[in-house]
């Protein structure tokens, strides 16, 4: 059975009149409200302060790549995606795929 | 035309990333040894442009596997120069081709395809993963495991008989199975979500062009090629050998009457098997060299390809040892010593009467020949203060082939210099950035070298340059700044603990600089890993100059972005004083005469004119238009 991996209902979802709402803090109706909207829109912000979030919480890895830069720390994950560079959108964009994944997830597919 | 059921993996092993993928890659090659294909693995230094082309024309394999770094129009392998680019690409016509490296896929695999590739899987993204352990074989490192089998399934599935198609699609598979691998059982992972992340960042940017129903394994029974009696690794020159062997099917079955080669560095000699499948290359004997030698059976309309292992085989190997190395310093028309002994590595007997070549570089400076112990003396004087680099090298004969010392720097007095040799207070960052300081020449001659004070943290590689200033920048006017000469590029390694000092670039053709013309020495460098790579300046006794530029050829002109005031930088140049000889420049024009000339911006009259002019760099004008 898939499951969102630990630690992610703690991030947020959905920015809902400019707050950023976990799947915790959501009661139940309007989670399932939600996810039953054929599209989610989230803002660069949101899966940048998941991220954020996900650092502070320890489970964001330094990622290595065959490209340069070929290592990017948590921090300088974070402070490219801050700075939206050419690396950052590319994070942003892993980030938002991420969160795709996990909508799918909650919606039992 | 490339052969079927032939593949060549490229397998880096530079950096801790290329060693991991390294020992990803042996289990791409222990699958195709499985399924009986014709394998060539380019290994560690064999990893590298030259050795990876002259594999692909000798063997021809269809299918190319690589691992390495690399960018939208570039694949490396265990150096920086690239192996293929968007440019040089065309020994990949008629193969299909896997690269899992970044973001090839963009522009490398566009032009594979174009120059007549069959099919191209690679990556339009910077290719991503996630590891605790770099030592480790990523199969067997719990983070790792999924990025690299994924990848490895797309060349797994060509070797196991699938079309591209195929493979893609597997490959993709494979990506999924981790990811739900992470979702499910892995989940309570601290990382799963950066895990599974990075794995739909790499499906994602699986990319694959070209024909998709393409397959690299040919169609027909097995064959195995056994080796009875193998070639030795060392031989005397022209000592016989025999290699010998029997080709059957994969149930041991005898093919006799077929044809097999064998093949010794691209060479071809021809046999038959007999009666009970066995060939024989009896008696052989080869002139001094390296030699990479197989047997193989090309197939035919039942039976597939199959080959031996390659044999590497040194014949008439030699080694030039030294004993007593040159200083590292010494006066002008001061006499020192070089020498050793050369010797038969099969025996250890010193060879006597063998030359005994030293270089400076390109350049060779004396002769000697070896005594009857096989020892060498060079007697060396330079008469000019200079850098040099030297070795001393035994240039090979039929009997033993050649070899040759390493390099030994050596400084020859104190040649002449412009520029700054006192270590400034303030320090800059090299990472991505051109720097340069702006001095005069006092005299005329050839620039042999320029030294840079550089602090050093960890790995990379630096180059200097010089650049004639026609006219200097300003905070309102970019100058004339031109390149008239590049240095070699030195890689340093600090590690752990980072080191500083004076370091030295040698011109390889020592460019020509005149009394009082201005020139910019200019730095450069790439780091590696995140590492550092600092130059000192200052304090307030000048200009340095900066341009924020990714480390490639030097840009000329020079055009920097900033200039600051804050002072020069370390960094000087050494010449050789010389009387540079003069040309005559001629300007003629044609329908029209009369066309204004100008030479280094100042007028030498109109066409036809002559202007006398010392050897180097200059700059002529004529005006793009003019009135009739």
């Amino acid at each position: 059975m898939r499951r969102l991996p630990k630690g992610e209902e703690t991030l947020p979802i959905v920015e809902v009149e400019g707050r950023f709402l976990t799947p915790q803090e959501l009661a139940r109706e309007h989670l399932r409200a939600i996810l039953a909207l054929p599209e989610i829109r989230v803002s660069d912000e949101l899966l940048i302060e998941r991220v954020r979030r996900r650092i502070a919480q320890g489970r964001e890895p330094t990622i290595y790549r065959l490209g340069f830069p070929m290592v990017l720390t948590p921090v300088e994950q974070l402070r490219h995606m801050e700075m939206r560079d050419e690396i950052g959108i590319q994070l942003i964009e892993a980030e938002r795929k991420l969160l795709e994944e996990e909508l799918t997830i909650l919606r039992g597919g | 035309m490339p052969i079927l059921s032939r593949m060549l993996n490229i397998m880096p092993y530079r950096c801790r990333y290329c060693v991991q993928g390294f020992k990803a890659m042996v289990h791409v090659s222990d699958e195709a040894r499985k399924a009986g294909l014709f394998l060539t693995e380019m290994m560690k230094e064999q990893a590298e442009k030259t050795p990876v082309w002259e594999a692909l024309a000798r063997d021809d394999p269809i299918f190319v596997n690589g691992f390495g770094h690399g960018n939208e129009d570039t694949y490396t392998g265990n150096t920086e120069t690239p192996i293929f680019t968007s440019t040089e690409c065309d020994i990949l016509s008629g193969r299909i081709v896997y690269l899992q490296s970044c973001l090839t896929a963009i522009g490398l695999g566009p032009a594979v395809i174009s120059i007549g590739g069959i099919a191209y899987g690679g990556y339009k993204v910077a290719w991503t993963w996630i590891t605790t352990d770099f030592t480790a074989d990523p199969y067997e490192e719990w983070y790792a495991e999924g990025f690299f089998r994924s990848s490895n399934e797309f060349p797994i599935a060509l070797i196991q008989g699938g079309t591209v198609r195929v493979a893609k699609e597997r490959c993709i598979e494979q990506y999924n199975s981790w990811i739900n691998i992470w979702e499910t059982t892995r989940s309570d992972d601290p990382q799963a979500a950066a895990v599974i992340k990075w794995l739909i960042y790499d499906r994602d940017g699986l990319a694959v062009l070209g024909n998709e129903d393409a397959a690299i394994v040919a169609i027909g029974i097995p064959t195995i090629m056994q080796v009875e009696v193998s070639p030795p690794p060392r031989l005397r020159a022209r000592e016989p050998f025999t290699f010998s062997g029997a080709l059957t099917d994969t149930g041991g079955n005898p093919l006799p009457g077929k044809s097999v080669n064998l093949v010794i560095n691209g060479t071809i000699a021809t046999t038959t098997t007999d009666g009970t499948g066995r060939w024989a290359f009896p008696d052989m004997g080869l002139d001094a060299g390296i030699y990479l030698i197989y047997v193989e059976f090309r197939g035919d309309e039942v039976y597939a390809p199959g080959r031996t292992i390659s044999y590497k085989v040194d014949v008439g190997p030699s080694a030039i040892q030294v004993t007593v190395p040159p200083p590292s310093e010494v006066g002008v028309n001061e006499h020192f010593s070089f020498g050793g002994v050369l010797s038969d590595v099969i025996t250890g007997a010193g060879l006597p009467s063998k030359e005994v070549n030293l270089w400076d570089g390109t350049t060779l400076v004396s002769t000697t020949t070896t005594d009857a112990d096989g020892r060498w003396l060079l007697d060396v004087v330079f008469d000019v203060a200079k850098r040099v680099t030297l070795f001393a090298e035994f240039p090979g004969d039929p009997e033993f082939h050649k070899s040759s010392t390493p390099n030994y720097r050596v400084r020859v007095g104190k040649p002449p210099y412009f520029g700054k040799d006192t270590i400034g207070k303030f320090t800059g960052n090299l990472k991505g950035t051109l720097a340069g300081s702006i001095f005069t020449a006092p005299e005329s001659g050839r620039a042999t070298a320029i030294i840079a004070y550089q602090q050093w943290f960890y790995r990379g590689w630096n180059k200097c340059a010089i650049y004639r200033v026609l006219r200097p920048p300003t905070h309102d006017d970019p100058g004339d700044v031109r390149l008239i000469g590049v240095t070699e590029e030195r890689q340093w390694k600090a590690y752990p603990e980072g080191r500083e000092g004076w370091m030295e670039y040698l011109f390889p053709d020592p460019p020509p600089i005149q009394a009082g013309e201005r020139y910019m020495l200019v730095q450069w460098a790439k780091e590696e890993l995140g590492s550092d790579d600092n130059f000192k300046f200052g304090p307030w006794d000048g200009n340095w100059y900066q341009k924020d530029l990714d480390y490639n050829d030097f840009p000329d002109p020079f055009v920097p972005y900033s200039i600051q005031g804050t002072g020069l930088i370390s960094v000087y140049c050494e010449y050789i004083p010389e009387i540079l000889p003069e040309h005559t420049l001629k300007v003629e024009s044609s329908p029209i005469s009369g066309v204004p000339v100008k030479v280094d911006d100042t007028s030498i009259g109109v066409t036809p004119t002559t202007k006398k002019l010392i050897e180097g760099a200059h700059k002529v004008e004529v005006p793009d238009e003019v009135e009739t």
